[in-house]
């Protein structure tokens, strides 16, 4: 900021006087000292504007929206707290559907004796039962059969997908409750819930709310995976696998992921293929194998080198104004991409031929040659340099006209030329 | 103004404050005023929580947090000025401290560190914009939303909590100044600063579609005020 605690054309004035100008905070000296240079500093004025206008430019930031459950989660935090803290509260001035709330907190969390009397033996027994779908509700309610669940297991690469998209920040895994996993025998699950603390307590309480929001008949579908789940073996890879799905739907929005989940389990799978293809081919841009850089530009080179393609100093600009074009009209044809394919390495490969379309092969390959031309060792292809430093010894208008020649012409000229300065239009 | 001055004019925005007598409910342990204070509170404190800490998740957990502490303070509770720059004042303490946590612990990512975001997501934005999956004017708005938000959170806390309560909740300067403990000059003070920050990190985007980043680095340290 010092750089701009000094304004460049008047000292007197920095930022800070003139946002104190604007909020009318200065002595009266000073600001009549402000608004005559206003009168006739034309780069005052524009520091004015420019301090309004990125003042003005806060309103655009996106609102937030806290969860649905807060008030819910939050009222049961607090009810376990005064558990702990007040054995001496008024129950009775309490509305009863929030004392039916608290005490579903008391139940959640376990705490002993209180939570006996509150509840019925039969009431304990059910959300004893029920702890399983519940503990992992986040991840099952995007499961809708034991064969879906399995299915997720044979997807390839869906976990490092997942990962990738966590390591982003744009997919978020739910949050597991208790520090240990839940107990498969129903002795145990009393005893765990009680080892819970406030906050996995409180996000207990808000996977009963929803769990039970759920129809019985879906309720009953939840119980059933989540019992099964908790007997099985491979329980740890089945629900890793249920896990991974739900960081992929997260990414997708809500329509999109009703969408998908409206599909038969075999057109999801080939759209989940479709997201982890995506997913990975973008990270792959940053840890691409030397192989497959070279491939990558090679294949530019040759597409630069076309019959018809344009000539530019920047290759990759070139290429990138082609992918962007309808592949019926741009230069770059379906066969110049198919033939890129057939020169990388199996795994990206195969992830190119799960993309549903070429214009989404297209985008991937331009995300690849842009992570190209952010790295620091950006690749020279041949002779661009050389013709470069010719190129920008011409006059501007030369500059224009020779960009609309075939390459082989510009060259042709640029070499012609030997650092003389000539009229194009002359010669043409 | 006096502290004298200031003591009677908080005392009589409190008369008029209807969530003054909420909380004076509550003290009574009454849980339905109580409730109705988690529900008019909860969207703004979320709002100025959630950039001060890396996550949505952290965010929640500090709103949870900060009721937590006005349910066990009910009894203290003194109606001197309006609810909402007692509230803000816990939350200011909360903040502090899982900041303080943070950079003990390393546990958590410190929303101002993480410019990453902001750089993938335009590259991704880009790349989907390329399919003309996307529509262009919707990309520009969303982008500069990202970027005003970077922005802020680029700030340092104490800038960025003013900033928050003067611009998004409307707070005085002397409310803002009991909220965070300062004085009315020092949040002015803050307020300035944070503004010329906003604007060097703003301004190229302004011109030429920079991302913020690309700007001069912020002097994030400068508003050691009294």
């Amino acid at each position: 900021m010092r750089s701009n605690k000094m304004s460049r054309t008047e000292p007197n004035f920095d930022d800070e006087t003139l946002v104190a100008f604007l909020d009318g905070d200065l002595p009266p000296s000073q600001r009549t000292a402000i608004e005559s240079k206003l009168r006739e500093d034309q780069q005052l004025q524009q520091r004015l504007q420019r301090l309004q206008s990125t003042w003005d430019m806060l309103l655009e930031l996106p609102e937030s929206e806290p969860s649905p459950h807060l008030t819910q989660s939050t009222i049961a935090l607090v009810t376990v707290d005064l558990e702990k803290g007040e054995q001496s509260f008024r129950w009775w001035p309490f509305p009863r559907h929030l004392l039916m709330l608290m005490v579903i907190a008391l139940l959640v969390s376990g705490l002993g004796a209180i939570t006996g009397y509150a509840l019925s033996y039969a009431q304990r027994l059910r959300l004893v039962k029920q702890l399983p779908a519940i503990v992992e509700f986040r991840v099952l309610q995007h499961i809708d059969s034991w064969d879906w669940l399995e299915m997720l297991t044979q997807i390839e690469y869906l976990h490092e997908a997942a990962e990738y998209l966590q390591t982003t920040g744009e997919g978020s895994a739910p949050v597991v409750i208790g520090k240990e996993p839940l107990p498969s025998e129903p002795s145990g699950r009393w005893k765990w819930m009680q080892s819970l603390d406030a906050q996995a307590t409180a996000r207990l309480h808000a996977n009963v709310e929803d769990f039970r929001r759920l129809s019985v008949h879906r309720q009953e579908q939840l119980y059933d995976i989540a019992d099964r789940l908790l007997a099985d073996p491979q329980r740890e890879e089945l629900l890793a696998a249920a896990r991974s799905y739900a960081v992929l739907l997260d990414t997708e929005g809500t329509k999109r992921e009703q969408a998908i989940k409206q599909m038969s389990p075999t057109e999801r799978v080939a759209e989940i293929e479709q997201i982890i293809a995506r997913n990975l081919l973008i990270k792959y841009a940053d840890e691409m194998s030397p192989a497959d850089r070279n491939a990558l530009l090679d294949w530019i080179e040759r597409m630069r080198r076309k019959p018809d393609m344009p000539f530019a100093f920047d290759p990759y600009q070139l290429i990138i104004d082609e992918l962007v074009q309808d592949p019926q009209v741009s230069l770059i044809t379906t066969e110049d991409i198919d033939q890129l394919l057939t020169q990388l390495s199996p795994f990206p490969a195969e992830l190119f031929r799960k993309l549903p379309s070429e214009y989404e092969q297209r985008a991937i390959i331009i995300r690849w040659i842009l992570t190209l031309t952010q790295q620091g060792d950006r690749p020279k292809l041949p002779a661009t340099e050389v013709l470069m430093n010719k190129f920008q010894q011409l006059p501007r208008q030369d500059q224009d006209l020779l960009e609309l020649l075939p390459e082989e012409e510009v060259q042709e000229y640029l070499q012609q030329m030997l650092g003389v300065r000539s009229n194009l239009n002359g010669d043409s | 103004m006096s502290l004298v001055d200031y003591a009677e004019q908080g005392a009589k925005a409190a008369e008029k404050d209807p969530d003054v007598q909420l909380m004076l409910r509550v003290q009574q342990d009454d849980a339905v005023a109580f409730e109705q204070l988690i529900e008019t509170y909860q969207k703004r404190l979320h709002r100025v929580l959630r950039h001060t800490v890396a996550s949505e998740s952290v965010a929640e957990d500090l709103v949870q947090e900060v009721f937590l502490r006005v349910w066990r303070a009910r009894k203290k509770y003194r109606p001197t000025a309006k609810f909402s720059t007692w509230l803000f004042h816990i939350a200011h303490n909360v903040a502090n401290n899982s900041v303080r946590d943070f950079k003990r612990r390393r546990e958590f990512q410190v929303a101002a560190a993480d410019a990453s975001r902001s750089d993938a997501f335009s590259m991704d934005q880009m790349v989907v914009a390329s399919t003309g999956a996307m529509p262009v004017r919707r990309l520009d708005k969303t982008e500069r939303a990202e970027m005003v938000k970077a922005a802020i959170e680029a700030l340092n806390e104490r800038q960025r909590m003013a900033l928050m309560l003067f611009r998004f909740e409307g707070l005085s300067y002397q409310e803002i100044a009991e909220a965070m403990g300062l004085s009315v000059q020092a949040v002015k003070s803050l307020l300035r600063r944070a503004r010329v920050n906003l604007k060097t990190l703003l301004e190229p985007y302004l011109d030429a579609g920079l991302v913020p980043g690309s700007a001069p680095a912020v002097d994030k340290d400068a508003d050691e005020v009294q």
